[in-house]
């Protein structure tokens, strides 16, 4: 009878034994990480629905961008633009040698800017009156927060105007390009 | 490891049972019993098929291992029908009473069958509950990516929104406070009240209007070298008595003295 032979014998009992035993074991494993991970899953969905009740409020709570704009144009010629408009309606009031120009701007939000223009000419009475009704407006994207009229040197009935303005200006982005590695 | 084989040596014959003493590397009894059973046919001096056997502990051998006595028993001895399962005998061997339980190799192995066959049933059904259940298990994976993916987007949505509410909150109150400035509406305000009707020129050399209101310079009489129409700006300041403008000492026909500074409030013009 060799070694080989008297250990042989119960291992192969062991064994017969010991699978069904490793196999439950194994299954009552994995049942606990199927319990385990069911309750995450659960808590993800519950996190999933709070998640988006937060963005349905935050989305109705969301206040309209500031505006109208005055001006609505691409990035690069919103400067240009702001100053075609103000020399337009300044000539539309009536005030002459217009000359404007954007001495600062900032961004208040992605796609607004503030646009600080200085607008120098000559007025009279009734195209001033005219030019700061259509500022006054209101709702026009333009305030006027400085105004200085100089009269001439010789009688005349024009005066040297001097005008600070603020210019709220939108930039027009267009709309996003359909990706074309999708295989169109 | 190695060991000599002892041929099994004083068999004795107690009844009906044979006992020869066996020499084993192993220390149990249950190990011995199992070592044993593979030998049988060599130890046996009856077919294996017709005998039950049971080992018994001597005591130690040569290093590393065990003296046992070995009993065996013919099988015959299980068949009446009344006969038990398990035999009890005690056997004088080497001057020493040993006991030796027999079972009946027939019931033994039914015993064993029928735990092999349980132990086969189980196997088969925890594999395939193992199979269902790593099945869910994988589908259960799956689904928690695919809702810690969906949760990490609607963050991502959220961050985004509440940074536009506070960019769109800041931007309404950079608004609000640009326009708090608006000074446009005093133009026309302070127009019509320095340029009412009446018929004593003013000649108006400075106006500035901002947020605070309206101020000017004036001279009235005009100044001997600006002769001429009411103008500065165009604006005639006969009204400004009327109209209780700063410096509000202009009864109408009174003269002011050139230079003379007015100013009118923004509060006067809403």
């Amino acid at each position: 009878m060799s070694a080989l032979d008297t250990l042989a014998a119960p291992a192969g009992d062991l064994l017969s034994r010991i699978a069904p035993a490793a196999l439950l074991a194994g299954v009552l494993v994995l049942s606990v990480h199927v319990g385990v991970q069911s309750r995450r899953l659960a808590e993800l969905n519950r996190d999933i629905i709070d998640q988006d009740q937060q963005i349905r409020r935050s989305a109705a709570a969301l206040a309209p961008a500031p505006g109208p704009p005055l001006v609505l144009a691409p990035a690069p010629g919103v400067a240009a633009a702001t100053v075609g408009v103000l020399q337009r309606q300044a000539a539309a009031a009536g005030l002459q040698y217009v000359e404007v120009k954007i001495t600062g701007q900032r961004p208040i939000l992605p796609n607004r800017l503030l646009l600080s223009a200085l607008l120098t000419g000559t007025a009279d009475a009734p195209s001033l009156e005219r030019f700061a009704r259509w500022v006054g407006r209101g709702q026009a994207g333009v305030v006027l927060k400085r105004l200085v009229l100089t009269a001439p040197p010789q009688p005349s009935r024009s005066a040297g105007l001097a005008t600070e303005l603020t210019v709220l200006a939108a930039i027009d982005q267009p709309p996003p390009r359909p990706s074309t590695a999708d295989g169109a | 490891m190695t060991w000599e084989e002892d041929e099994p040596d004083r068999l004795a014959e107690a009844g009906d049972v044979y006992a020869c003493a066996v020499e084993l590397p192993v220390s149990s009894v249950r190990r011995a019993r199992s070592a044993v059973a593979l030998q049988l046919d060599r130890l046996s001096p009856l077919p294996v098929a017709d005998v039950a056997f049971d080992v018994a502990a001597l005591g130690p051998g040569r290093p590393g291992s065990t003296r046992f006595a070995l009993g065996i028993i013919a099988r015959a001895a299980f068949e009446p029908p009344d006969a038990p399962a398990l035999l009890h005998r005690q056997v004088e061997f080497e001057g020493r009473r040993l006991a030796f339980r027999f079972r009946d190799p027939g019931r033994v192995q039914e015993r064993t069958d029928s735990r092999r066959v349980v132990g086969g049933l189980v196997s088969i059904l925890a594999l395939c509950t193992g199979l269902v259940l790593l099945g869910f298990d994988r589908r259960e994976a799956r689904d928690v990516a695919a809702a810690s993916s969906r949760l990490d987007d609607s963050a991502f949505t959220l961050d985004r929104l509440r940074a536009l509410k506070n960019g769109r909150d800041a931007a309404a109150q950079a608004w609000a406070s640009e326009s708090a400035l608006q000074a446009a509406a005093l133009i026309p305000c302070a127009i019509q009240r320095l340029g009412g009707g009446r018929a004593d020129p003013v000649y108006l050399t400075s106006f500035q209007v901002d947020r605070s209101g309206v101020s000017g310079r004036f001279s009235h009489p005009p100044p001997p070298a600006r002769a001429g129409p009411p103008r500065g700006a165009g604006v005639t300041l006969a009204a400004m008595a009327g109209a209780g403008l700063a410096p509000g000492a202009l009864p109408p026909g009174a003269a002011s003295a050139p230079g003379q500074v007015f100013t009118i409030g923004a509060r006067a013009c809403r």
